[in-house]
């Protein structure tokens, strides 16, 4: 079975950024790659208990007489080949259906019309509702590309932790890249997260594939974010500890994206590895 | 660990989970009422328009209301909403068929707005469809916000049509019934009760808040065989008027189209063209429920003449305003131009016959409404049942079914489908439960495929190749080069049949030659429907799926009989 | 009851994505939490018997499993081998042979002679070079369980009505449940019967052991060709 990655496509400078590392992803995962350049502002998304209506922002429809070639081009260069998904079905003549058949999918940090184009920006609620319907992880990319050359996974010992753990073993072993741990621990013992391994069988796993585990047992967690490369993708689950702590106070997300320049993968509460 | 927050996943209950009749029901009595208080907000909303312009109405520049109102309602809808407008029911009924009814949020009250906005000012539509999507938008979020399956989700959706049209004309049954006939398309035992009690919530909350009155009272009428005979031709008349509408309003829609100004400036010069209309024949703004009143009381002024001009006025009046982009719904515009239609086919008919023992006119207006209505959605059931609890007329029970029956009749003669079918059967999106189309659209390739095909290197003797054959237990053997594993083509044990006894070919032939290079193939993400018609044309029973030019496996129609039979056995069950 | 969806979908003899997709829609009345369905035994068990499917705990039968190796020699084995059976013509010699089939009940001798002799009727299962293959007509389904082939080697080599009209001194009884089973020890049987130097062996009357060995050593060049 082939892996997918879907990809929204911008016909600008920056969207060609953007558009680089989704292939560099792919290439590094042997995934193919669906391209889907826009006729339409809008489209939605039908997940199995949400139904997102993207709006992008105009400069998505930018020269569509140009969008295709430029996409192939860039494609083929990155030795990827490409698939471009027109839409099949539609609700109302100008809001397109997109399949959410994916194993990932590419996000900019803000595809709704109010943000500008390179602010890295909270992430928009739009994205949020994506990360939390889908069964796929989502990329979110930084605003330039830039060869991503070992794997840091967020661990903080919750049920989308280890989500994202599970993700970041599985893209190690298929990519070969080196993965990294990072967990701010805080008041919690290090046989804490331990146990927390040993309870889904993962310690062994760690053990051997891990190349460095981050421990930090004080210091600020912008601060400690430092210790990321500058070279790395970023993976994190969503939705830690509650929608409510996360609401009141910045969650994990939050702060590793507007802190770290990296590109961010992260791993909502309906994806399982394995799973479509 | 996050910790699963147990009320809000009320279907994993396990007493839930076999029968979820009973939750359902309670909360089709929430959704009901919701939607209920939604079909009054919008009720009232838009009394206290009408009261507020009625004094500007004689102004000269009054034409510009309209035009303000639609574009106004535009510019809400389309730049603050982001709504991507289209009918309303129509994609009720699209993401009913395909996602189980799953509705976005702004869906429940951006439509009311707007349609405030439109009809208050005075443009030709109705309140009907956008409460109902409104309706239908609350159920689907309630049923998002208790994790319910899609099945549970569509119960809900319909849960909410029929409370908001149950609110809106104080018409619990009509609720019912226009969900079940328009909405789902189907009458499942299980859907019944939690609709029909989402019905009764959505008419008590009307009721509660705004009295229960009948719409169009009357004071009664005597049918005699004469009506009878004559509601045939009424109906033929209604049927004939629908299809004016519906073609009305679809040119109208084709001549917007061609105009190239941003869309808020066309619902202006919609509503300006409307509120023209308006001067001159002022039946023909808002909704029209005054004139439907005068109508059935008998007490219409004007003549033949002036009823006619009416009845054409209203049509050209509600194409504008649709047409051009204002928002709003149907449901009332039929009722008026059925009135109208009734109306003058009565003073037709009295002029032309005199002497003849009609029933008052104000019956035939009734009637003509009916007609009206089970023309436009070809849904004759609902068209009766409106009419008889708005009206409250169950004496002219035999006139309205059969007005009812023979205008969907005549209709679909013409239009082969409702007008909220139209837009989906275009773009080949209808797909109505326990259809073909339907099952198939379910059923997904990675459920059909098979694996088990044994593959042959091009550079195979036949010889082994028939060795092979004492191992394999399918008729197809794809090639694939050794190296890349990329798919190069696929052997028919059918073409190679008759080689089967000619030693002399086993050592001289290779595989690639007896190979068809060029099979045709499908893709992963290809609709199910589309391979059955290639399979069709081609006359072929099994075709390779190749992904990523690599063989995944073979689709059989063997196989799909089982699957589609277990599809559509699971889509028809009355129940778990 | 809680189990991954997989193993669901085992029991239900279900495709993986149809599942998830009947218990998203729901469909089937089984919740799914994470990687596992919850659900209630019995009230799936009624689910299933009224869409036609069968709900089974057990890994099922593959029809169509490839069948190990050396099948011959363990029926051969399980059938034993004898000699000296008596007999003047055919019609005898099947009689005795019957009673010599081990784990027979002898209720099912008569109609298994029967059915033997109805198969002699059509044209005889004497192969030629005085090797006979004799079976019944259609698989028994009653008396015997697994495949088994019994030797019989005759005391006097009686007249067969064979292909090549030779007298026959060796029967090979083939009883099996299932007509899989029955074509393919015959097809492995014809394989070594192909064999003149087994034939030639065969006329020896080797002992049981000698016998057993034999046609194991020829059954494993089969399963090697056939790898």
């Amino acid at each position: 079975m082939e892996t997918t990655f879907f990809h929204v496509f911008r016909n600008t400078p920056p969207g060609r950024e953007i558009f680089m590392q989704s292939l560099y992803f792919c290439k590094q995962t042997r995934a193919s790659i669906k391209i889907y350049i826009p006729e339409f502002t809008k489209f939605l998304m039908y997940f199995d208990n949400d139904v997102v209506q993207v709006d992008l922002d105009e400069s998505y429809l930018t020269q569509p007489a140009t969008a295709r070639s430029h996409a192939m081009a860039l494609a083929v260069q990155a030795g990827v080949e490409p698939f471009f998904i027109p839409p099949m079905n539609f609700t109302a003549l100008t809001l397109p259906d997109i399949s959410v058949d994916f194993d990932f999918m590419c996000c900019p940090r803000c595809i709704s019309d109010f943000s500008s184009k390179f602010s890295l920006g909270h992430i928009g609620p739009r994205v949020r509702r994506i990360v939390n319907a889908a069964r796929f992880p989502v990329l979110i990319p930084s605003s330039q590309f830039k060869e991503w050359k070992s794997i840091m996974v967020f661990f903080g010992g919750s049920a989308n932790a280890v989500n994202a753990l599970n993700l970041g073993l599985y893209l190690s072993r298929t990519t070969g890249v080196p993965l990294d741990l990072f967990t701010q621990a805080g008041e919690l013992s290090r046989s804490h997260f331990i146990d927390i391994l040993k309870e889904h069988d993962l310690d062994e796993e760690v053990e051997a594939s891990a190349r460095e585990w981050h421990f930090f047992e004080k210091g600020k967690f912008e601060y400690n974010l430092f210790e990321v490369p500058h070279n790395a993708l970023a993976v994190l689950g969503a939705y830690g500890h509650g929608l409510v702590k996360e609401m009141l106070f910045r969650s994990t997300m939050e702060m590793v994206q507007s802190t770290l320049t990296n590109p961010l993968l992260i791993a909502g509460p309906n994806y399982a590895v394995g799973s479509r | 660990m996050r910790k699963t927050i147990f009320w809000r996943y009320p279907a994993r209950l396990s007493f839930f989970r076999m029968d979820d009749r009973l939750l359902l029901i309670s909360i089709g009595v929430i959704v009901g009422l919701f939607s209920g208080l939604a079909a009054v907000g919008l009720n009232r909303s838009l009394i206290f328009m009408l009261e507020g312009l009625y004094h500007l109405r004689h102004l000269w520049w009054a034409f510009l209301l309209p035009a303000a109102g639609a574009m106004a309602s535009s510019i809400f809808l389309e730049k603050i909403m982001k709504e991507g407008a289209g009918h309303g029911i129509p994609e009720v009924i699209y993401s009913v068929s395909r996602y189980g009814g799953l509705l976005r949020f702004r869906s429940s009250f951006s439509r009311l707005i707007s349609s405030c906005l439109t009809i208050g000012s005075g443009g030709s539509a109705g309140p009907e469809a956008p409460v109902v999507m409104s309706g239908a938008a609350i159920g689907s979020t309630i049923a998002r916000f208790f994790y319910l399956n899609d099945r549970q989700r569509t119960t809900l959706v319909g849960c909410g049509t029929a409370g908001a049209i149950a609110g809106i004309f104080n018409a619990p049954l009509t609720g019912l019934i226009f969900t079940m006939e328009i909405i789902l398309g189907e009458w499942s035992m299980v859907n019944i009760i939690p609709i029909a009690v989402a019905a009764v919530a959505g008419a008590e909350i009307s009721r509660i808040l705004q009295g229960n009155s009948i719409a169009f009272e009357s004071s009664g009428f005597h049918i005699t065989g004469v009506d009878l005979f004559a509601s045939l031709g009424l109906a033929v008349v209604a049927a004939f008027a629908s299809i004016l509408l519906t073609r009305g309003l679809r040119r109208m829609h084709g001549v917007s189209v061609k105009v190239k100004v941003p869309m808020w400036v066309k619902a202006a010069i919609g509503g300006a063209a409307v509120g023209v209309l308006g001067f001159f024949v002022p039946e023909v703004l808002g909704e029209g429920y005054h004139s439907i009143h005068d109508m059935i009381q008998g007490v219409f002024k004007g003549g033949i003449g002036i009823a006619a001009l009416a009845f054409f006025a209203k049509i050209f009046a509600t194409s504008l305003t649709l047409g051009w982009g204002g928002s709003g719904g149907i449901f009332a515009p039929c009722l008026v131009i059925g009135s109208f239609a009734g109306l003058a086919f009565h003073r037709v008919l009295a002029f032309g016959f005199p002497g003849t023992p009609l029933v008052n006119e104000g019956c035939f207006a009734l009637l003509g409404m009916a007609g009206l209505i089970s023309g436009i959605l070809q849904a004759p059931l609902t068209g009766i049942f409106l009419i008889l609890e708005i009206t409250g007329s169950y004496e002219v029970m035999l006139p309205l079914i059969i007005v009812s029956v023979i205008s969907t009749t005549v209709t679909h003669y013409f239009e082969s489908d409702s007008f909220y079918h139209k837009d989906l059967r275009e773009r080949g999106e209808l797909l109505r439960p326990g259809t073909d189309s339907r099952v198939l659209a379910d059923i997904g390739i990675r459920e059909v495929i098979e694996t088990d095909c044994i593959t042959v290197p091009p550079h195979m003797l036949l010889r082994e190749f028939f060795h092979l054959l004492k191992q394999s237990t399918r008729n197809y053997f794809p090639v694939e080069d050794p190296e890349t594993g990329q798919f190069l083509g696929i052997v028919e044990l059918g073409d190679v049949r008759s080689y089967i006894f000619n030693t002399v070919m086993y050592d001289t032939v290779f595989v690639e030659q007896i190979m068809n290079s060029n099979p045709d193939i499908i893709h992963y993400d290809d609709n199910l429907a589309d391979v059955l018609e290639t399979m069709d044309a081609r006359g072929c029973f099994s075709m390779p799926v190749v992904s990523n030019n690599r063989f995944v496996g073979m689709v059989s129609k063997a196989t799909l009989l089982d699957k589609y039979r277990d599809e559509l056995n699971v889509q028809t069950s009355q129940a778990f | 009851m809680k189990l991954t969806i997989e193993e669901i979908a085992r029991r239900l003899d279900l495709n993986l994505e149809t599942l998830e997709r009947w218990i998203r829609q729901g469909r089937i009345p089984v919740t799914k939490r994470g990687n596992e369905g919850i659900f209630n035994e019995p009230e799936l068990k009624r689910w299933a018997s009224s869409h036609r499917r069968s709900y089974r705990m057990s890994p099922r039968m593959d029809k169509n499993q490839i069948q190990q190796g050396c099948v011959l020699s363990s029926a051969m084995e399980r059938g034993g081998v004898f000699e000296g059976v008596q007999g003047g013509d055919k019609p005898s010699v099947l009689k005795n042979c019957v009673a010599l089939v081990p784990d027979l009940p002898l209720e099912f001798q008569a109609p298994l002679y029967t059915q033997l002799l109805e198969r002699e009727a059509l044209i005889s299962t004497g192969v030629g070079r005085g090797v006979a293959i004799p079976h019944p007509r259609n698989p028994l389904d009653q008396g015997i369980s697994t495949p088994v082939v019994v030797t019989f080697f005759l005391d006097q080599p009686v007249d067969y009505e064979a292909i090549d009209d030779q007298p026959v001194f060796v029967l090979f009884l083939i009883l099996s449940p299932t007509v899989q089973g029955h074509l393919t020890l015959l097809s492995r049987l014809s394989f070594c019967l192909r064999d003149g130097a087994f034939v030639s062996f065969l006329k020896k009357i080797p002992g049981r052991e000698a016998f057993l060995a034999r046609v194991k050593k020829m059954e494993k060049i089969i399963d090697s060709k056939e790898k």
